[in-house]
């Protein structure tokens, strides 16, 4: 049924509207329609997720609705993530840090496996190429190491380095 | 510090201690600056400015709450002596030169290091005046307008005037130093301690709560605010997650990354020092499921699946070589001790380095290997002496591999036997057990055998193996006698996928008697040698080596 919606409410108490089809993008949402064949009327609630993360989260479902399906994982054969991320994509993910963690939660929560992957992706791009201290400065980490442990661990691992 | 006396009927007390307490903060902070850093510089400047708005704002408070009407009430009361005083006391404008200073402080932040150090002994010198003067000055009000106040005014004023004179106080201090007070003081307690009689610390406003906090290290925030109440605990949680967003990433999201997201070169070079908690992830086991060392010393980070590669030049041939002895070496000294016992899935194929000792050494430190490929390789059967993991093998790849012979199967059946002994077997490398000795010999049927002490082991190791899928392709010297050992003692039982593609030596008949011990083993999932010709296996899929070879043997090929 084309256009037909389903109200969501977010943790801040705001309701959305939202077409069943692009809802269904997020398993737990299908799950949740499915297997408590809930009520047309009745509010889903997501207690997770504010609204400013969630409106985000609307975007880009409805921008992919109509993106093929991805494949399960599979842990054999998978070669690592190096997929390029789409200019819409990258358009979208200029937010700060906060946000996209957040969205990563949200995608994890609400099970939208391509919104997962291209914030994932965008974090791993983030810290692909960077030093240590570089990792720590863009994520404000604190370092927990001492200078003999962490002068240890280089020396454990040197033999990876690219020569 | 001094702690609020609540002196109902002295006006200049409460934001006199203040007064004090900013006083001390200034002089506290030269100790602390240093000079020749702008940013300190900078800093200090900035804090000084806004510290002395609040002592002018302060001056102010006193001028129009106290001193005007008082000034009136005298009038009235026509008492020259003691107006005197009071335009003694708040007729000296000390701030506008100082204000000033500070202001040209600015100029000098792009100047030399030894301009700002003068400046800064300018500065100081300024300060110790100021200091000197306005603490007396403040003695001076507490002292000697007291009384005055007392004398002339009703109790009831003196309260009023009291509580408009901190009202403002607090609100100017609100409004113009929240953001620079909370620093330079420890900030919590003396926040509290100030505001207690006036502002319950429970109708601080979230944002203000926030405020305070940033200034509290990660410890302190996390062993005591989180668990004060639910307000401290969700505002403590936004400073921390506002500190570094990052850190709101449940551990779960950090193994995806790191696992699907990041290659080994990532996670060794940089990720495993970022901090403990990056090590401790990094650590869990489903990441090193499956590894391919050989890929890594190819520079293959992102994948596992192996590399064929045919026209290797001699320069890339060198280059490869060097890459892959650094790599194993440190793979076997370093990487196994920690993470061998996550793998699973171990891939060696292509290896031009690896030799048997090298192999031995790597299989065991996997007790969990399940899956083992070291097609392409150099690897004789010696690599499988006392191979620890036979029996949780599911798979096993050694296609390419054109030393392998029967022997292979000797050990592997061996191994398995020599498990069942005792482990003293096993830890002796020289393989000098008297299994050995006897099932090295072929016996008069010219069949390979096990010897007659262990026939009551070896009928019971069927059991024991797992062995799903084995690739033998262009292991072109093994023969029937090697099959049927693994026949004879029902180790093809739970194959389910054979590749014999270039085993020139395998017969029709050994073949055969394959399939039907095998349950499991579909038709479509056997490859063999198109010189071999079985009704039977009519729907069997041939040889795979004619038109791919890489190099692997094939009867048919110009190999």
């Amino acid at each position: 049924m084309a256009g037909h919606k389903i109200k969501l409410q977010s943790n801040d108490g705001d309701i959305f509207d939202v077409e069943v089809e692009i809802a269904k993008l997020s398993i737990t949402i299908k799950t949740m329609l499915e297997d408590l064949s809930m009520n047309e009327e009745e509010i889903i609630p997501l207690p997770n997720i504010n609204s400013a993360i969630f409106k985000k989260v609307i975007q880009w479902t409805t921008h992919h609705k109509d993106d093929p399906p991805l494949p399960p994982e599979d842990d054999e054969n998978r070669e690592k993530n190096t997929n390029d991320i789409s200019s819409w994509d990258q358009e979208f993910l200029k937010v700060d840090q906060g946000t996209l963690f957040e969205l990563i939660l949200a995608a994890n929560y609400l099970d939208i496996k391509g919104l997962l992957d291209v914030t994932c992706t965008s974090v791993a791009n983030m810290i692909k190429g960077k030093t240590s201290e570089e990792i720590r400065q863009t994520f404000n980490i604190k370092n927990d190491f001492t200078p003999q442990e962490e002068e240890q661990i280089k020396k454990e691992n040197e033999w990876c380095e690219n020569k | 510090m001094v702690p609020i006396v609540f002196d109902e009927l002295n006006v200049f007390t409460f934001p006199h201690s203040r007064m004090r307490k900013l006083l001390h903060c200034c002089t506290s902070k030269f100790g602390h600056t240093d000079f020749t850093s702008l940013n300190d510089f900078e800093k200090l400047l900035i804090r000084l400015q806004r510290i002395f708005k609040e002592f002018m704002a302060h001056e102010e408070i006193e001028n129009h709450l106290v001193m005007k009407k008082l000034k009136k009430k005298l009038k009235q009361n026509s008492q020259i002596d003691d107006s005197e005083l009071i335009c003694d006391c708040h007729k000296v404008d000390r701030f506008t030169p100082l204000m000033a200073l500070f202001r040209d402080g600015y100029a000098f932040i792009r100047r030399g290091n030894a301009d700002r150090m003068s400046y800064g002994v300018k500065l100081h010198k300024a300060m110790n005046n100021f200091y000197k003067d306005f603490v007396p000055h403040m003695n001076e009000e507490e002292n000697d307008i007291q009384p005055l106040l007392s004398k002339y005014f009703t109790e009831m004023e003196i309260k009023m005037m009291r509580t408009q004179v901190i009202k403002m106080t607090l609100q100017k201090r609100e409004n113009s130093t929240i953001d620079i007070i909370y620093p330079i003081e420890r900030p919590l307690k003396i926040y509290v301690i100030s505001y207690e009689p006036f502002t319950s610390i429970n109708s601080l406003s979230d944002h203000t709560l926030q405020y305070i906090m940033k200034y509290l290290n990660d410890r302190q925030l996390k062993q005591s605010c989180l668990i004060v109440n639910k307000q401290w605990n969700q505002c403590a949680l936004k400073v921390l997650r506002d500190r570094s967003p990052i850190s709101q990433l449940p551990d779960e999201i950090f193994l995806r990354l790191f696992k699907y997201y990041l290659n080994p070169y990532d996670l060794f070079n940089c990720c495993i020092l970022v901090n403990k908690k990056w090590k401790y992830i990094i650590t869990d086991k489903t990441i090193w499921n499956i590894v391919n060392p050989i890929n890594w010393a190819r520079g293959q980070w992102n994948s596992n699946i192996p590399l064929e590669e045919t026209n290797i030049d001699q320069h890339h041939y060198d280059l490869f070589k060097t890459n892959e002895t650094r790599i194993i070496s440190g793979f076997v000294k370093y990487f196994l001790p920690e993470y061998g016992s996550s793998i699973e899935n171990l891939i060696l194929h292509g290896s031009i380095t690896i030799n048997d000792n090298i192999a031995r050494k790597i299989f065991d430190s996997c007790p969990n290997l399940k899956h083992l490929n070291v097609g392409m390789t150099k690897l004789t059967p010696k690599a499988f002496l006392h191979f620890r993991w036979i029996n949780s093998l599911e798979s096993l790849i050694v296609e390419g591999c054109e030393l392998m012979d029967d022997y292979l199967f000797i050990n592997l059946i061996s191994s398995c036997i020599l498990l069942e002994y005792n482990d003293l077997f096993i830890i002796e490398d020289t393989h000098q057990c008297l299994v050995d000795k006897i099932s090295y010999e072929k016996n008069s049927l010219n069949q390979l055998s096990l010897c007659q002490q262990c026939s009551h082991l070896y009928k019971n190791i069927s059991n024991k193996f797992k062995l799903k899928i084995l690739n033998l392709s262009g292991c072109y010297q093994i023969t029937d006698y090697g099959l049927n050992l693994l026949i004879n003692n029902g180790i093809t039982e739970y194959l389910t996928y054979v590749d014999l593609s270039g085993c020139i030596r395998i017969s029709c008949d050994c073949l055969s008697l394959l399939v039907s011990s095998s349950s499991n083993l579909k038709s479509e999932r056997i490859y063999f040698c198109d010189n071999i010709s079985l009704s039977l296996l009519s729907t069997a899929n041939c040889c795979q080596n004619v038109d791919n070879n890489f190099g692997r043997f094939c009867c048919r090929s110009t190999y």
